[in-house]
């Protein structure tokens, strides 16, 4: 049985129905790579998942387990985590505060230790414990953001645009750590990335959403290789 | 300077600015979590005059005690509390959770409003003249300790009151900094989803800012009560635009500055107000020969005219001016 397993999945936001019968599964150790033209549901999809957008219909399997009508808080307990495109990072908070609200569910006496572990994998924050998170970069942020998500050594990891706006050299960071995730420590993750060609490098299996609905599935190296596809929606036409 | 206000005046009128400072800020922090504008939050307040005049009928009928200084902000505290919990999670956020708009939900703290007003007022009728003859249109203020300090005499809860709303912003501070819910409250305060991704029940935190809120309101009530001249619960009608016009002159959005707004306009209100009152009719419309008349029931005047000027040189209020600007600015000319 996969890690997890997306069933005929209709969600959307209130009345505006976005998602479309989407079905795909993740496996531990596994980077699944969602790719889409803007507006096709990329986003809705870990939204839904994680409990923060509308599920009309489907199933939400987690680990054996049907957790569709979880709450996200209890989501987050659980083993999942999700890094948002923007406002990933509360900025009114310091960076300490920021990896100990991230800590929120750990039980009081396992935060520090978690903290001094995230601080070892993500060096440059120690200077900046008492710093407001608003004062780091774009890049920085990013990290930030995957800092706070190992917090809860989490199974399942996704990523909303992780690159999105990033300089060069701060996106091949942030991927770097994605692929450190999945090679080093086995976790599952779903990558929605803006830029298809760095995102279907990296990735595992694919999944291509038009419109909300699944246009192909399969694995990265075939959706990176299928012309048609790659010229029609995710500019890569060469 | 003979117009200069007494002791007693000013410190009355620093009283009742801690109160509004106490209903302000309790009145912002529902707002920032909820995003609600609680039009019933003065007479939650009132909920505390309630406790207080329940306590002089039937606990401190005998005469002014220091223990209902006590006695009377802490129930009051509770009971406002687990009403506004009650109004939140029965009416407010069923409300809320079937798409019902800012302004639906704000008509509908009105509705509460009206509700809770009939409310204690039955009650206030039900537990009449046990000890004393007529407990609606009573004046408490007899029931109020007298302290002398320096050459004047006081009412107790003209002390009390800025003691207590220093007190409790300090205890909320610490709250909000130095404990995880409270962490995790200013977190769900900057970003909801954010917070329930990281594992925050945020329907706890708003539950809780409800309670906190309804709390501040009856501390605020139960020891305004005694300056107030006949406890009514009507009387929230008119407190309500003051403590508003504290809100937004702090900053709706912003909890500590909702503090300091309504600190303000009740210094306005009650200070300005007399200090214009005694300039007119002892120094200026004698030496011009104009008639005198008194400005005391003007005070609203003073809040809401300020709302007005805030709003026009500052619309996000105090919170949104650039403070550090001016200082900076201070500094170089020193």
């Amino acid at each position: 049985m996969a890690f997890l397993e997306v069933k005929s999945l209709n969600a959307g936001y209130g009345r505006f129905h976005i998602l479309f019968d989407v079905d795909f599964t993740v496996n531990m150790g596994e980077i699944l790579v969602v790719v889409g033209p803007n507006g096709s549901g990329k986003s809705t999809t870990l939204k839904a998942i994680f409990g923060i957008s509308t599920v009309y219909s489907g199933q939400i399997i987690f680990d054996g387990e049907d957790i569709t009508k979880l709450p996200a808080h209890i989501k987050a307990k659980i083993g999942l985590a999700y890094l948002p495109q923007t406002s990933n990072v509360f900025t009114e908070l310091n960076v300490e505060e920021n990896l100990r609200m991230a800590g929120y569910t750990l039980p009081p006496e396992d935060v520090e230790d978690r903290m001094q572990e995230v601080l070892e994998i993500f060096e440059f924050l120690k200077a900046k414990l008492k710093d407001k998170a608003r004062t780091l970069s774009g890049g920085q942020r990013q990290l930030l953001g995957m800092a706070m998500m190992l917090m809860r050594k989490p199974d399942l990891l996704m990523f909303d645009e992780p690159t999105a706006g990033l300089s060069p050299k701060a996106a091949r960071d942030v991927i770097d750590k994605i692929i450190w995730l999945r090679d080093e420590l086995g976790k599952a993750v779903i990558l929605v990335e803006q830029n298809a060609k760095l995102g279907l490098e990296v990735g595992d299996n694919a999944l291509l959403l038009v419109s909300g609905r699944i246009s192909f599935k399969g694995t990265a190296r075939e959706l990176l290789e299928n012309k048609d596809l790659g010229k029609l929606y995710l500019g890569l036409a060469k | 300077m003979g117009f200069l206000p007494n002791g007693t005046f000013v410190m009355a009128s620093i009283a009742y600015a801690s109160a509004l400072g106490l209903l302000s800020m309790g009145l912002s922090l529902t707002f920032v979590t909820t995003r609600i504008a609680n039009f019933a939050h003065a007479t939650i307040g009132m909920i505390g005059a309630f406790v207080l005049t329940l306590l002089v009928d039937r606990v401190y009928y005998t005469g002014p005690s220091y223990q209902i200084f006590i006695t009377a902000p802490v129930l009051s505290f509770l009971l406002a509390g687990a009403f506004a919990v009650f109004m939140y999670i029965v009416i407010m956020k069923p409300l809320a959770d079937r798409g019902n708009g800012v302004t639906e939900l704000m008509i509908a703290t009105f509705a509460v409003d009206i509700i809770l007003i009939n409310i204690l007022s039955y009650l206030l009728n039900a537990i009449r003249g046990v000890h004393i003859p007529k407990l609606i249109g009573l004046n408490v203020s007899s029931w109020d300790a007298r302290i002398h300090c320096c050459g004047v005499i006081l009412q107790a809860s003209y002390i009390v009151l800025p003691i207590a709303a220093i007190l409790l912003t300090l205890a909320f501070h610490f709250f909000l900094t130095k404990t995880k819910f409270g962490v995790a409250m200013r977190a769900t305060i900057e970003n909801p989803d954010l917070a329930e991704v990281m594992g925050v029940n945020t329907n706890m935190v708003y539950t809780v800012s409800w309670f906190i809120s309804g709390g501040l309101a009856g501390v605020a009530g139960s020891l305004l009560a005694f300056s107030l001249k006949d406890t009514s619960p009507n009387d929230s009608a008119l407190i309500i635009v003051s403590v508003f016009a504290g809100s937004i002159v702090g900053g709706l959005s912003h909890v500590y500055w909702g503090l300091i707004g309504g600190f303000i306009v009740g210094l306005m209100e009650k200070l300005g107000t007399g200090l214009l009152d005694n300039f007119y009719n002892q120094l200026l419309a004698p030496a011009l020969g104009w008639t005198s008349f008194s400005m005391i029931n003007y005070e609203k005047l003073m809040s809401l005219g300020l709302v007005v000027v805030i709003l026009l040189f500052a619309p996000e209020g105090l919170a949104g001016v650039d403070w550090g600007k001016y200082l900076r600015k201070i500094k170089r000319r020193w």
